[in-house]
């Protein structure tokens, strides 16, 4: 992936996102993405034809080549962990399903139905639209919420641990 | 990184780190945000001041004359200046009215200058380096930004911004006024060169069409005065769209469009308008693994109106267009080893037709840590109104000279570059550059053997040569130090047969060594200083001695919301001059000391 950043970085203004211009608060955020694999567990799954695990950015990557640095050579779930921009239509495919602030997060969760995906915003109002995890700003510091519910309902395993640490929302999305 | 570890991260405070060592294969510098806000600076031209090997030197209050690799003039024209992708150099005269380019300066996300020719990806007039002005993303400026300042040269500064959230988008609004004071004459006299600029602008960004939209529109005005005449008047609207979209993480397309007036009326010289509009696109995909393919083509339409003063053009008014299309592809040759980059430029424009821009680059990296880079290139800086059309004439009305017409060609570069980048130490780094630049078909003025007026030729040719060095330490986490030290070596001859009779003055005057010295400091007590050491060679034709000169910013963030600093701008000497006509003419620089108040909601 190292090979990207020279067009990255040369490219007119607007084009590209290089890893050095994502903000700290993204750069957190990517690698969440990537720790909370190790805290839940998917039922198996059909990968849409895919042989990766995949996390998902709906609509826009706010994470510049970011993300993808963070997976190269990981694995999840025995899958090599790639990333990729996705419509509301193919968000069933995914594993995880990051839906950035500013993407109307509705017709995604529609798509997903009951799906085993998790679903991770950073809205508001993410939960009560029937997300999973919510990432919320806290002093200055990256925190999640869960909302135990929607993980069920997408047959995910989500280990006490991460419970734990995230704040629990467990009345919400019932 | 644990989540326990990832919980704990301020991701409000800038990362303070040294940034890693830069991959790419060409010389660059990247102004950040935080060093513009702890510089202190307020206008563009000066935050270029702080890039590595980059001359700036002041001319009046509204004329700078900026280069990279010497040939700097305040006509300086082998610079590509863009802000957000939109170009900001004149067509005119291939060169930026630096009085013009203004932005909310809380707002840039980082200017990245790129010193030698970027011409394959960026095209025409990416001949010396390119000047890339990126502002924020509407997301990272939310909330209420109030700042007012005042001081002995700038009695009133006020910048403010509003940035929130609406329908899905997120949006700011902006707007800012300055009063500059006038400067002074070597003996003393005011120079009359005060001014009052003001900008109003907004972006809106918003998700849509599988991407994302970006909006802006900015709008400039500012009066400048001049010693005995009448106050200059400048105003320029711009609009612009981007959409982006990127496909895969590895594919992207963008869109952008753009359309602006200008209006500039300099006493004495020239009344100038002129109506820009530009399309452009631009594709990168991934392909077999090994390469990264850039692929994109642009059409740009000019049309302006003239009248004078003393600087006319025949014809007075003219539409000219400039269209082109390029490829890049870079290549993984051994994977984490070896990479070349090939690409080319093909442009039409409506002076000299199409220019190649062919361009090759090559990177190496001989150890963890450590880049060797290397690149050939091409390009082309293309005639302009002011080489072509031109008929300039002497205050008693006589035509003192005229433009090459369709004789004249555009000038050529042919660039050999290597450098060598190493990060030692987690807290330092080190970055060099060796350069060799070949001009051919300077701009020259030639004397006819029928004697006056002079033509615009093209019967100069230029070489220069240089090392670049700079370096950066962070010896504690809140102390951070910056040197950089260029040397520079131009020389202009004549073609064999040419008639030439100014001898590059007006293309190239240049010092021969550059150092700058910038450190930050966190003090206790959420006080910050920072302190600019620059010291500039002298200039030979015309002749300006040479000068040392310090800023300083001492800052106190003494809430989330509020923020205080004195700001001290060329402290060692009471006033300096930078360039133009020898004394008493010559404008010279007064210290300059501010208080700056900042609210942020």
């Amino acid at each position: 992936m190292r090979r990207f950043l020279v067009a990255l970085v040369l490219s007119t203004a607007t084009a590209w996102t290089s890893a050095q211009e994502v903000p700290l608060e993204y750069r957190v955020k990517a690698a969440y993405l990537f720790n909370f694999t190790k805290f839940i567990d998917w039922p198996v799954m059909p990968t849409g034809g895919r042989n990766s695990f995949s996390i998902c950015l709906a609509g826009r990557n706010p994470f510049g080549t970011m993300l993808s640095s963070t997976l190269v050579g990981e694995t999840a779930a025995g899958l090599p962990m790639a990333a990729r921009v996705v419509s509301a239509d193919q968000a069933s495919s995914c594993q995880i399903l990051f839906v950035p602030r500013g993407v109307a997060a509705a017709p995604y969760l529609r798509g997903i139905g009951a799906a085993p995906v998790l679903t991770v915003g950073e809205s508001p109002d993410f939960l009560t639209q029937g997300g999973a995890i919510n990432f919320v700003l806290d002093g200055g510091r990256v925190r999640f919420e869960i909302n135990q519910a929607a993980a069920a309902r997408a047959q995910l395993k989500v280990s006490s641990r991460l419970l734990q640490l995230g704040r629990g929302n467990d009345s919400q999305g019932d | 990184m644990s989540i326990e570890q990832l919980m704990e991260i301020d991701v409000t405070l800038a990362t303070r780190e040294p940034e890693p060592v830069g991959r790419t294969a060409a010389a660059i510098t990247v102004i950040t945000n935080d060093d513009i806000r702890r510089s202190g600076v307020t206008t563009i031209a000066d935050a270029l001041a702080l890039a590595d090997g980059v001359q700036v030197a002041r001319f009046n209050n509204g004329t700078w004359a900026v280069s990279a690799r010497g040939f700097n003039a305040t006509s300086a024209n082998k610079l590509l200046v863009m802000i957000d992708g939109r170009t900001e150099y004149s067509p005119l005269f291939s060169g930026v009215f630096w009085n013009m380019l203004d932005y909310a300066l809380e707002d840039i996300e980082r200017i990245e200058i790129i010193r030698g020719p970027g011409a394959t990806l960026w095209g025409a007039n990416a001949v010396n380096g390119v000047v890339n002005i990126i502002t924020r993303h509407t997301r990272d400026s939310q909330g209420t930004f109030l700042a007012f300042g005042t001081g002995n040269e700038d009695p009133g500064l006020a910048d403010f911004r509003y940035g929130g959230t609406a329908a899905g988008a997120t949006y700011r609004a902006y707007g800012k006024f300055a009063r500059r004071s006038a400067q002074t004459f070597g003996d003393g006299v005011s120079s009359d060169d005060g001014r009052r600029r003001g900008q109003v602008g907004f972006r809106i960004d918003r998700p849509g069409g599988g991407g994302e939209w970006l909006f802006k529109g900015d709008m400039f005005d500012s009066r400048d005065d001049l010693p005995e005449e009448r106050t200059g008047e400048f105003k320029e609207i711009a609009l612009q769209g981007v959409w982006t979209r990127a496909f895969t993480p590895t594919s992207n397309l963008s869109v952008r469009s753009y359309y602006r007036h200008e209006f500039r009326d300099v006493p004495l010289q020239l009344t100038h308008r002129i109506d820009t509009v530009d399309l452009d696109f631009q594709h990168g995909f991934a392909w077999r693994d090994r390469h990264r393919v850039i692929w994109g083509a642009t059409h740009r339409r000019n049309s302006d109106q003239t009248a004078g003063g003393t600087v006319l053009f025949e014809p007075v008014d003219r539409v000219y267009s400039v269209s082109s299309v390029f490829a890049q592809d870079e290549i993984v040759i051994r994977p984490d080893r070896f990479d070349l980059t090939v690409g080319l430029k093909a442009e039409r424009n409506a002076f000299s037709g199409v220019e190649w821009q062919p361009n090759v680059r090559g990177r190496f990296d001989v150890a963890p840590r450590q880049l060797i880079w290397g690149a050939i290139s091409r390009a082309v800086r293309r005639p302009t109104r002011l080489d072509v059309d031109v008929r300039a004439l002497a205050p008693n009305g006589t035509i003192v000279a005229v433009g090459g017409g369709e004789a004249y060609k555009g000038e050529d570069l042919l660039a050999v570059e290597f450098g060598y980048r190493a990060q030692p130490l987690a807290i330092a780094a080190i970055d060099a550059t060796l350069f060799s630049h070949s001009y051919d078909d300077l701009r020259s003025q030639d004397l006819p053997p029928s004697g006056p007026p002079i033509v615009v030729g093209n019967t100069l040719n230029g070489r220069s040569q240089g090392v670049e060095l700079a370096g950066s330490l962070q010896p504690l986490p809140m102390w951070r130090i910056r040197a950089s030290y260029t040397f520079l070596d131009v020389s202009i001859t004549k073609d064999l047969d040419s008639r030439d009779i100014g001898g590059g003055a007006s293309e190239a005057n240049d010092p021969s060594h550059m150092f700058g010295f910038r450190t930050d400091v966190d003090l206790p007590r959420r006080v910050e200083l920072n302190l600019f050491l620059r010291s500039i060679g002298a200039l030979s034709n015309p002749r300006v001695a040479s000068y040392t000169e310090l800023n300083g910013r001492l800052g106190w963030r003494a809430t989330q919301h509020f923020e205080a600093a004195i700001t001290g701008q060329d402290l060692l000497h009471d006033h300096h001059p930078e360039f133009g006509a020898t004394a008493p003419l010559r404008i010279e620089f007064e210290r300059s000391i501010r208080v700056q108040g900042t609210f942020r909601y």
